[in-house]
């Protein structure tokens, strides 16, 4: 047989099947694994449905895997017999390929047949034709493909219910998948619920909420239970969460403190324990708070450990060391929960620093390494203790005060500060002019004085205690000008700038003479008028005891009412006394005030002392007693008692009146006295203004200035008009010759048309008429000199015609008692009782008498009432022992009247020695001059003292030690006639008397032949004490200095503009004086000076004037 | 210028400062004859001055010494100074003074009255007012004070010596030499002086039991200084004249007067006085 013919019918039919086999495998495979995988499926699902046991879920998946196999083998079943046998595929083929015709059967049945049974040929035909027909056949017609891919589509649909069931119960698949994975192992059944917590574990900062979320899957609880333990060995305790079916929720543990483990439960299941472990936030353990402070501030350096707000000064540098519980990761300083400054670490400390400059607050934030920050950081103050303004108070004068003569103001001034006071400013200005600032420097060295406190300037000078000096004479100061002053502190703050503090603002009043008196005047007016209203209360007081007293008597009992009443009288009577007493410390301030003003006289003002003391005197401890010894009787239940101290109360209170009525007519006749002394110094002034604006006319000068001098005059002349008019008015009845005597100087005034004449000046002034205005003024000079001088002689003559009369009258009731006590004398021998009374009685009338004298003069010696009360008294109880017939009883106390009639008489004489030396102006004038002349001399020994300090030691110095112990010793001797010759000037004979004292003990040393430092010092302070005395003494009738600057304020309707020197004439002399001053001298060279140009200004005033 | 009142307290004062000897009789008779002798003195002075003066010389040189003695030797300076022997009288109160006690003070101001009549009055002055201070209750006190009040308000006064003067004649009993100088006060003096010059002389007569020049002096006082300081002494003076002479109307009268002019004076409850005495003498009858 030939087979090569039949190869390539073979080899294509082999191709065939081989192409053929391959999709049916595919085939089975794809349906296979589709039904594999629907198995499987199943198989899982079932699983995760019913959670098997082993052996179900191994059969399961036996079974499934069986059923795979199954479908495999029943497709290949189907197909693989066909394609393993060729015959069967070739009738395969053949069928579905209709043109082979049984061709390709044929030609392989026939090549395995024996050729006999078939052609060859016929046989190579129709392998041939079967060949080319298989060539020429479509294979995908041979081999139907659409199984293949039904399988394929039904493998795609089986996958995609695998994921759709994936999707759906992913979870629960995944696991049953697993367990069917190892069908054999044993799982335990999940729980129906199944809890999830989030986040389990978990780290939470003390204090802080920790929150779990809580998924539950499977069946949904209605509650859940949440155990709790503190430890892994601690019981559980057990709290109840409500989940209500809920999927998740939220559980809270709040504000943890400590760790703790947890779990939650909920049916069958539980979840894991987890553990809340608590961790400390950070926090600041520690503050540090260094300090540095400005440098202004002079303060060192302070480190506070305790609390950590902020005090400070503004521009004070902190530094902060914050000491932390833990290592931190970053601390921030906040400022105001705003501006954060970051702080340098070190480990668990931090450093920070800033400066502050305004209060506020910080806190501190610190994040630990775990990113953990301190909670509710503390907020810490920060305040600013800002730089206190100083304080300045001037307490000398510290009040509003008048110019002194000098015109040099003692300015005492305290000031302080919180850290230094670096400036004193004076601020002043004149009336309503610019301010003027003086600075005070204060510098020991120089003329301010520091207290020790402030010495260096390097050193704070937290107190600084000032005295100054304050010249004002070179102000050119007029008269009724005003200086409204106060200081200015500025302390040392270099940070904000300088504060500065503010005194209290005072005026110096530049006082005319008219000022001073009138208000001299007003304060003893006021005083007058209030005792006197004493005096008339205290007369319806004693009116109301004496009733109150003959009441008792009579009805020797009091009502109740009368018994208030009598202790509201007694209550007002002490209030009366001490009314008097407070009266009397008034007194002594006007005294004062006229003192430093000048306006009183030194008699006047030893009047007023004497007054001020009587007042003092007026309310005696007798009375105070009697008015006790009143007070208590009057709840004494016997009416013989109350009525026994009415009495003696009564007779006190008479008393208490008498001296009080003494006291206000003294004080009346003092203001008299004062009243005229104003006038006669007012005229005397305003001569000296008139010359003084001539002499400047004279001078070519008729500025403006001179003008509002006239100006100023001419209201003064009206005013001196008005109260020579206003004094003669009120003497009219007490002293009528005076009276009209004022009345004629005030016509004298009127009919001289001064007033008139100086508005002409100014005129003339105005109109440039120099020449008219100078004769004018002269002659107004002329006449205002002469009225001075009239009003001089008036006074004094009013003056010696009071002592004249005082003496006489005084001289009349020395020979009264004088007789008195000689028919006392006789009536030792034949005495009847009637005559001793009417002795008695004589002798009240001459009472009487003195009492009228000491109304009017202060020459009575003080005891000189008593002694005459003595004398009444014993003549009193004389009469009584005559009326009893006991004349040898009566004949002892008529003695002794008899000798306190001698001693009245001796006092009377005392009283009118006293009345005789009283102020003699023009002795007590020479006696200060002789002050003066003395404290030259005594300067001019100090000199010498000084030089001889400075020789060796020998019998030289102690020679010039003799010599300048002979020259104290004069001086001494001169001294001590000064003082007798100012016998009766109180104020004056003091001061002397202390250089007294001081010169006794520098000559007690010269004697002794020391000469020490000691001595030295003591031989200047007589010197200064010589000045001084003799400068008050002095000043007292003001002194030419302050009588050259006359001009006051005066509404002027002329020249808009003031010329360039402002009318004011610069004061030559005064320049002098002043750069005199200025030089290096010692003081009392000063002194001297001063003097020298004093008196260069008395020549000046005397040789110019008309 | 009481020198017998003086002289009486004296003796007084000390004859009671004195024990009384218990010795003898005879002592005591002695005694009592030297105090008799000193009393007759002094009744004697103002008449016979001489014969005082004999009487206390035996006194004063007697040995014996007593309470009378003193007394006795004021007495007999005083006879030497009313004699005209101011030097005598003017050494024997020195020594009195020295001598101390209670004679010293009078001695003392029998002195300043020399000083003061010889014209002296600077000197007198002083004397008294040393003396005014040392004891106001003695018995002369008063006239101490009289004196020095007169030395020192008319010190100035030329006056002063004419009535120191006068005052001095009359107590040495020389009126009519006096009288020169009375008149030369009276129309030359001050007129407190002329004044006083005249009451002095009024109350000089009256005593003197010139009644009628007394009163005559005292209306020319009353007459010329109406408002004189010493104007009720005068009218008093007068009324106490017209009393003696029993004119009691008239004496009551010038009472009046004097209490009327002048109620206030010191001597005004004495007139007063006077007028309720001699009404109810005028009323009685």
């Amino acid at each position: 047989m030939d087979h090569s013919s039949l190869s390539p019918l073979l080899t294509h039919l082999a191709a065939l099947r081989r192409r053929a086999l391959g999709l049916t495998i595919c085939s089975a495979l794809a349906l296979a694994l589709a039904a594999g995988l629907m198995s499987v499926l199943l198989w899982v699902l079932l699983e995760a449905l019913f959670f098997f046991s082993p052996p179900w879920r191994t059969g399961l998946g036996v079974l499934a895997l069986l059923a795979t196999g199954g479908v495999l083998a029943f497709a290949l079943k189907r197909h693989l017999p066909v394609l393993l046998s060729q015959h069967r595929f070739a009738l395969f083929v053949e069928r579905r390929c209709p043109p082979l015709q049984q061709r390709l059967i044929s030609a392989l049945e026939l090549s395995d047949t024996a050729p006999s049974f078939h052609s060859p040929a016929l046989l190579a035909a129709v392998r041939e034709r079967a060949t080319a027909l298989l060539r020429t056949a479509n294979p995908a017609q041979i081999l139907d493909r659409r199984p293949l891919y039904a399988y394929l589509r039904l493998l795609g649909g089986a996958a995609a219910v695998v994921l759709l069931c994936g999707a759906l119960f992913g979870n629960d698949l995944v696991q049953a998948a697993q367990r069917c994975a190892h069908p054999l192992t044993a799982y335990e059944r999940p729980p129906r619920t199944l809890i999830t917590v989030q986040p389990g574990n978990l780290e939470i900062i003390k204090g802080d909420d920790a929150t779990l979320q809580v998924h539950f899957a499977g069946d949904k609880p209605r509650r859940a239970r949440i155990e709790r333990r503190p430890s892994a060995e601690a019981p559980y305790q057990t709290e109840e969460l409500v989940v209500d079916r809920a999927d998740s929720v939220a559980y809270t543990f709040p504000q943890v403190q400590r760790s703790f483990r947890y779990a939650i439960a909920v049916g069958d299941d539980r979840s894991p324990e987890y553990e809340v472990r608590v961790i400390d936030p950070p926090a600041v353990k520690r503050l540090r708070l260094h300090y540095q402070y400005p440098a202004y501030s002079q303060l060192p350096d302070r480190i506070e450990e305790e609390g950590g707000d902020i005090q400070g000064l503004p521009g004070t540098r902190v530094a902060l060391e914050i000491a932390a519980n833990k290592p931190l990761s970053k601390a921030t300083l906040v400022l105001d929960d705003t501006l954060s400054i970051a702080a340098q670490l070190d480990g668990a400390t931090a450093r920070v620093a800033f400066q502050i400059d305004r209060p506020g607050a910080y806190h501190i934030t610190l994040v630990d390494r775990k990113g953990a920050t301190n909670r509710d950081p503390i907020r810490y103050a920060i305040q600013v203790r800002e730089d206190q303004k100083p304080e300045v108070a001037i307490v000398d004068p510290g009040r509003d005060s008048d110019l002194p003569e000098s015109l040099k103001v003692l300015l005492k001034a305290e000031a302080s500060d919180d850290f230094s006071v670096e400036e004193i400013a004076l601020v002043y200005r004149v009336n309503n002019g610019s301010e003027q600032r003086r600075a005070l420097p204060i510098n020991p060295s120089t003329e301010l004085r520091t207290s020790a406190s402030s010495v260096e300037s390097s050193k704070p000078q937290r107190e600084v205690l000032i005295s100054y000096i304050w010249d004002l004479s070179a102000a050119n100061l007029l008269p009724e000008d005003r200086i409204y002053y106060h200081l200015e502190a500025l302390d040392n703050n270099q940070v904000s700038g300088p504060q500065k503090g503010q005194s209290r603002q005072y005026v110096l009043r530049f006082p005319s003479l008219y000022e001073l008196y009138s208000e001299a005047d007003q304060a003893q007016e006021e005083q007058l008028s209030s005792l006197d209203e004493l005096a008339a209360e205290g007369q319806a007081h004693q009116e109301y005891i004496e009733r109150v007293r003959r009441e008792l008597l009579k009805s020797e009992e009091l009502s109740w009412e009368q018994k208030k009443e009598l202790e509201s009288t007694l209550a007002a009577e002490a209030e009366r006394a001490r009314a008097v007493e407070e009266l009397a410390a008034e007194l002594e301030k006007t005294i004062d005030s006229m003192q430093d003003e000048g306006t009183g006289s030194e008699e006047l003002l030893d009047k007023l002392d004497h007054i001020r003391e009587l007042m003092g005197d007026i309310a005696t401890p007798e009375m105070q007693q009697a008015l006790a010894d009143l007070q208590k009787a009057a709840s004494n239940p016997d009416p013989r008692v109350l009525a026994e101290a009415l009495k003696r109360f009564n007779e006190d209170q008479q008393a208490f009146q008498q001296r009080l009525d003494r006291t206000i007519a003294l004080l009346e006749q003092v203001r008299t006295e004062q009243q005229l002394r104003a006038i006669v110094e007012q005229a005397a002034e305003l001569a000296r203004r008139q010359s003084q604006i001539n002499r400047e006319l004279a001078d070519g000068q008729s500025g403006l200035r001179q003008q509002l001098q006239e100006g100023s005059l001419q209201r003064d002349t009206e005013r001196l008009a008005e109260q020579l008019q206003e004094l003669s008015d009120s003497t009219a009845e007490q002293n009528p010759a005076l009276s009209e005597q004022l009345a004629h100087r005030a016509e004298d005034v009127e009919n001289k048309a001064l007033s008139e004449r100086m508005r002409q000046m100014v005129r003339q002034m105005r109109a440039k008429s120099p020449g008219e205005a100078q004769q004018t003024g002269q002659a107004l000079a002329a006449d205002l000199d002469a009225l001075a001088e009239d009003l001089q002689q008036m006074q004094d003559e009013y003056r010696a015609a009071e002592k004249d009369q005082l003496s006489r009258e005084l001289r009349r009731a020395m020979r009264a008692l004088v007789q008195l006590s000689q028919r006392q004398e006789s009536l030792f021998a034949d005495a009847r009782a009637q005559d001793q009374f009417a002795l008695m009685q004589g002798t009240s009338q001459v009472v009487e008498r003195i009492a009228a004298v000491g109304r009017r003069t202060l020459a009575l010696t003080p005891n000189l009432s008593a002694t005459i009360g003595y004398a009444l008294r014993e003549m009193h109880d004389a009469a009584q022992r005559l009326g009893q017939r006991d004349v040898q009883g009566a004949r002892h106390f008529q003695r002794k009247a008899m000798r306190y009639l001698n001693e009245t008489v001796l006092l009377l004489r005392e009283s009118l020695d006293n009345l005789a030396k009283a102020q003699t102006p023009s002795a007590f004038a020479e006696a200060m001059q002789q002050l003066l002349s003395l404290s030259e001399q005594q300067s001019q020994l100090n000199q010498a003292s000084e030089q001889a300090m400075g020789q060796m030691p020998g019998p030289g110095l102690q020679q010039q030690i003799a010599r300048l112990s002979a020259q104290q010793q004069g001086l001494m001797q001169a001294l001590d006639e000064i003082a007798r010759s100012l016998r009766g000037h109180r104020g004056a004979q003091q001061r002397v008397q202390a250089i007294q004292d001081e010169m006794r003990d520098v000559l007690a040393d010269l004697q002794r032949g020391r000469l020490t430092q000691r001595t030295r010092q003591n031989q200047k302070r007589i010197y200064q004490r010589m000045l001084d005395a003799s400068r008050s003494i002095h000043s007292r009738g003001f002194d030419e200095k302050r009588r050259s600057i006359t001009a006051t304020d005066q509404p002027y309707a002329g020249p808009t503009t003031l010329p360039a020197d402002r009318g004011q004439t610069p004061d030559l002399w005064r320049e002098a004086l002043r750069q005199a001053l200025a030089g290096p001298y010692p003081e009392e060279y000063r002194a001297l000076l001063r003097r020298y140009y004093d008196q260069i200004y008395q020549d000046l005033q005397a040789r110019e004037a008309p | 210028m009481k020198i017998p009142v003086l002289i009486c307290v004296l003796g007084l004062t000390s004859a009671s400062s004195v024990e009384p000897s218990s010795t003898a009789a005879a002592t005591a008779d002695l005694h009592g004859e030297l105090s008799r002798a000193v009393e007759q003195a002094r009744l004697l002075l103002e008449h016979d001055a001489q014969a005082a003066c004999t009487s206390l010389q035996a006194v004063v040189e007697a040995p014996q010494r007593g309470p009378w003695t003193e007394p006795a030797r004021l007495l007999f300076a005083e006879c030497n100074l009313r004699l005209g022997d101011l030097d005598r009288a003017d050494s024997l109160w020195t020594a009195l003074e020295k001598r101390g006690g209670p004679a010293a003070y009078s001695a003392r101001y029998h002195r300043a009255e020399l000083l003061y009549f010889s014209g002296d009055f600077a000197a007198a002055t002083a004397v008294l007012a040393e003396l005014a201070a040392t004891d106001p209750s003695h018995v002369l006190a008063n006239d101490v004070l009289a004196l020095l009040a007169v030395c020192e308000e008319y010190a100035a006064s030329a006056g002063l010596a004419d009535i120191s003067r006068a005052q001095l004649l009359e107590r040495q009993g020389q009126s009519e030499a006096a009288d020169a100088h009375w008149a030369a006060l009276e129309e030359g003096a001050d007129p407190g002086l002329a004044e006083w010059s005249l009451l002095l002389r009024a109350e000089l007569h009256a005593q003197q039991e010139h009644l009628d020049e007394a009163m005559a002096l005292y209306q020319r006082q009353i007459a010329h200084f109406p408002q004189g300081e010493h104007i009720v002494a005068a009218h008093l003076g007068l009324a106490a004249l017209y009393e003696r002479q029993g004119a009691i109307e008239q004496a009551l009268k010038t009472y009046e007067t004097a209490l009327l002019q002048h109620p206030h004076d010191a001597r005004a409850p004495e007139a007063r006085l006077h007028i309720e005495r001699l009404r109810h003498l005028r009323e009685s009858g």
